[in-house]
């Protein structure tokens, strides 16, 4: 498939955290659409705090990070989502779902000024029930139902409802860290399907994982981080990117 | 091994027999003082009873006590779904009767209608300040609330001694330390002929109906339930955390600042120093026994000022110390607050082979 223009620019992203394992440096990256970016590494190398930044959670220490040509104000996680990104977050129960809110609840968290679930403030609860129903069945999130707890479902069903709220919003970039770790492997094949559906539709993805296999199959391009540096890989070769991501240089 | 789990089902059974079933276990418990005491336990138990169902007046006093523990229990609910924990209700309920009386006594002639919003006003917005200056602190510079809430009581009250020496300080009051009475079209209108009873009970019923249904279906409550449930979730998912907070904490202070004004707008008159025998402290316990809920804070400030008023006239029929009455207290405290636990929580028994 042909990738057309940029849809995220990293322009010379620098995050100096209080670690190693919370810093990197000077990271340039473009996604186009149409397109899975996949960026390789061993957890701790610096894939936390990119998303992060990525995802509105932090502000970079410098350098700029541009959605097609627009930069954004980062630090901001709502004016990231406005402007048309989906996050699958890693740690998908503390930063996915509020597990004693319903399903229903956490259907519309990223969507509460939308008027077609609120208006003046006040929450339609048919609506969001309905809403919540019609996902549920399009995303096969299994579960005791709309009203339930979201913590009472399985790790499966809490991503396939992340998954149902990036992808309804029609993102233009999706974030994807870590999405398939933990999962059953009929999960991690829906994970994988919805991921390839959106880059047909022209999204632009990028795919943080520490599975090769993964990356592997579903990339377009590769990147490997390490130590807090990104760097381009040219081919798909196993070894390569596996001695790559040990931090020896291939 | 035991391990603690979240029950998944929350049955009518639990969640409204657990709380009747402490209550029963609560009075068997302190049926074992009295009997010590030498009181007759069952006569004991009908003279509380009588204490607070007995007579139209006895009833009225329950319904007067429980009128400021709604105020601070909603103060603390609404904050503590936020994970806000407000200890300072106390404080803040001298801060709303300091700018009731402010306003109240003199300063402002006008017509009840006019005056009585006025001094409600007044008092939430005291309150409100109260709150929001340790949220703010916690949300720009992340200090404890629990410390900062709990130290300005007494920095509260030291300066409501101050300003009942001073600037408040009635001079009709022949030199003690009291502010001057609200004026007669100040004051919240009784409910009932020559009882004690006020319409701040009304206003406290109706800010629980409201703050229920604003939890439950209004956005703004949403928000303050993710973040109160999920901090980390809620800011991931673009909910202004700080500015979530901040308004947790306005609705709290003003609830609170409106616990001093319904008692000293609808029941005192004047200012004293001694206004709140706890009301804010006890507001935390009210909460936590309603499960934080708006609705069963109404039911838990009866319930908690049945025993204080019941065991209180208890101890005074019997001849007993009034210690005990603080006695039946906290055992009922104790035995409800622990039911409410296994309503939420279950015990699972782990066997020592599955420990890996």
């Amino acid at each position: 498939m042909k990738s057309g223009e940029a849809v995220l620019e990293l322009d010379n992203l620098t995050i100096s955290g209080s670690s190693k394992r919370e810093s990197i440096s000077n990271v340039n990256l473009i996604v186009k659409k149409h397109e899975i970016l996949g960026i390789a590494g061993i957890s701790g190398n610096g894939q936390t705090v990119l998303a992060n930044a990525i995802s509105g959670l932090l502000k970079p220490s410098s350098g700029k990070i541009k959605l097609e040509s627009e930069i954004l104000i980062s630090n901001d996680p709502s004016n990231i989502i406005q402007a048309g990104v989906g996050r699958i977050p890693e740690d998908r129960h503390k930063d996915g779902i509020v597990g004693q809110m319903t399903v229903a609840e956490n259907m519309i968290l990223e969507d509460l000024s939308n008027k077609r679930i609120q208006s003046r403030g006040l929450l339609n609860r048919e609506a969001i029930i309905q809403h919540c129903e019609d996902l549920s069945v399009k995303y096969d999130v299994r579960g005791p139902g709309a009203n339930a707890s979201a913590r009472l479902l399985s790790g499966g069903n809490i991503q396939k409802l992340i998954l149902a709220r990036v992808f309804e919003a029609a993102p233009k970039l999706i974030l994807a860290n870590q999405p398939t770790r933990g999962l059953d492997m009929g999960a991690a094949a829906d994970v994988a399907n919805r991921l390839l559906e959106a880059r047909q539709r022209g999204s632009g993805v990028i795919l943080i994982s520490e599975d090769l296999d993964e990356i592997l199959s579903l990339s377009d391009r590769i990147m490997v981080i390490y130590d807090g540096e990104l760097k381009a890989v040219e081919t798909h070769d196993r070894e390569t990117i596996g001695l790559m991501m040990a931090g020896e240089a291939a | 091994m035991i391990r603690i789990e979240p029950r998944n089902t929350n049955s009518a059974i639990f969640s409204y027999g657990v709380p009747i079933l402490s209550a029963l276990v609560a009075l068997i418990l302190a049926s074992i003082p009295l009997w010590f005491a030498g009181a007759p336990v069952l006569v004991s138990y009908v003279e509380m009873a009588k204490g607070v169902f007995g007579s139209k007046f006895a009833f009225s006093e329950m319904l007067t006590r429980a009128t400021p523990l709604m105020f601070t229990g909603l103060a603390a609910a609404l904050a503590f779904r936020a994970k806000l924990w407000n200890i300072g209700a106390e404080g803040q309920l001298y801060l709303g009767a300091m700018a009731a009386v402010a306003v109240g006594t003199g300063v402002l002639e006008a017509p009840a209608f006019i005056l009585v919003p006025i001094i409600i006003l007044f008092g939430c917005a005291a309150g409100s300040v109260g709150m929001v200056v340790p949220a703010f602190l916690k949300t720009r510079y992340g200090a404890d609330e629990v410390v900062t809430t709990l130290l300005l009581n007494f920095i509260i009250l030291i300066f409501l001694q101050y300003m009942l020496e001073g600037p408040l300080k009635d001079p009709m009051g022949l030199g003690w330390p009291q502010s001057s009475p609200i004026l007669d079209q100040g004051m919240l209108p009784p409910l009932m002929e020559r009882m004690r009873v006020h319409s701040g009970l009304l206003i406290a019923v109706a800010c629980a109906l409201i703050a229920q249904f604003m939890l439950v279906r209004s956005v703004w409550g949403f928000k303050l339930r993710a973040v109160g449930e999920n901090v980390f979730a809620a800011r991931h998912a673009g909910i202004k955390v700080n500015r979530t907070i901040l308004g947790a904490a306005i609705a709290s202070g003003a609830l609170a600042g409106m616990a001093g004004v319904s008692e000293v707008a609808g029941l005192k008159g004047y200012l004293t120093s001694d206004l709140s025998p706890g009301f804010g402290y006890a507001g935390i316990i009210v909460a936590m026994l309603a499960g934080l809920s708006p609705i069963g804070v109404v039911i838990s400030a009866l319930f908690i000022a049945s025993v204080f008023v019941g065991a209180d006239s208890m101890s005074r029929a019997m001849g007993v110390s009034s210690y005990l009455a603080d006695l039946v207290v906290s055992t009922s405290l104790l035995c409800v607050l622990i039911g409410g636990f296994f309503a939420r929580f279950k015990l699972v028994k782990t066997s020592v082979k599955g420990q890996n």
